[in-house]
């Protein structure tokens, strides 16, 4: 019953494993952690209810108590950091020039460069943009697996999305790819 | 037809892009891209960039972890 269930999501989880760890290593680990948590604590989980939901908790959570702990910082630190306005408004200051072009460019970047930009924003926004860009999470599935309201995460999802946009296109303007070359506005 | 208007539409742009909305406030969003080349650029801003982090992130799990789970969970259910 369990293996039925679970195995199928193993791509998934390997998946946000190595978008929480940042390394294949530590990444095989964590799902290895995840199913045997999940298998010991599958009479609590309720038929019927997502399974996909569940075992990402599982595995967010084996993530925040075991690996964050090595690395001795508190999850909610990085958020903190984070003032807005350091953010800024990738609208008002995209680095490659008008909206189609930025299009364009981010269209044709180096998924090496995508994955680049996303590990270095904060944790708990790549977490957001993970489940729901890559892996087509609702908005209250994402709430379900954080543990958080849905205004948080659409709150996080909105940051993470928009920090990533201004790195993107800033990447583009050096590496000259997009219509329009740098300075041109 | 009324169009909302840009200034809904950019509050709501994320939603849409997540198929978050309820269909009559899609289809609103929907209406005013139509005729708001500025709004629906800004739209596909937001569709190619999710469709980079999907392509960035797709991961299989290695065959070997795969076969370690399986041997592990194997391995628990005949000590229980």
């Amino acid at each position: 019953m369990f293996v039925e269930q679970a195995m199928p999501l193993i791509d998934s989880l390997y998946g946000h494993a190595m978008n929480l760890t940042r390394n294949p290593s530590d990444a095989n680990d964590l799902v290895q952690e995840t199913y045997m948590k999940a298998f010991a604590a599958f009479a609590s989980f309720e038929q019927g209810t997502n399974i996909k939901a569940w075992l990402h908790r599982i595995l967010k959570n084996t993530f925040i108590n075991q690996y964050r702990k090595a690395q001795n910082r508190p999850f909610e630190s990085a958020l903190e950091e984070l003032e807005e306005w350091q953010i800024g408004d990738a609208e008002s200051r995209t680095a490659v020039g008008s909206r189609s072009a930025e299009a364009e460019a981010i269209d044709h970047l180096p998924a090496s460069a995508v994955k680049d930009a996303l590990q270095s924003i904060p944790e708990e926004f790549r977490m957001a943009v993970f489940l729901a860009d890559v892996e087509g999470y609702s908005y209250q599935e994402i709430a379900e697996i954080m543990e958080t309201p849905t205004g948080t995460v659409m709150s996080r999802l909105h940051r993470g999305r928009r920090l990533l946009r201004e790195m993107l296109g800033e990447y583009a303007a050096e590496q000259g790819i997009g219509l329009t070359t740098k300075g041109a506005s | 037809m009324s169009d909302c208007g840009c200034e809904k539409a950019r509050k709501a742009l994320e939603e849409y892009l997540h198929n978050e909305l309820c269909t009559e406030d899609a289809t609103d969003i929907r209406e005013h891209m139509e005729n708001c080349v500025d709004c629906s650029d800004e739209h596909k801003v937001g569709v190619v960039l999710s469709a980079a982090v999907a392509r960035a992130c797709a991961e299989t799990a290695p065959e070997d972890l795969r076969s370690q789970v399986m041997a592990q969970l194997r391995d628990i259910q005949t000590h229980n």
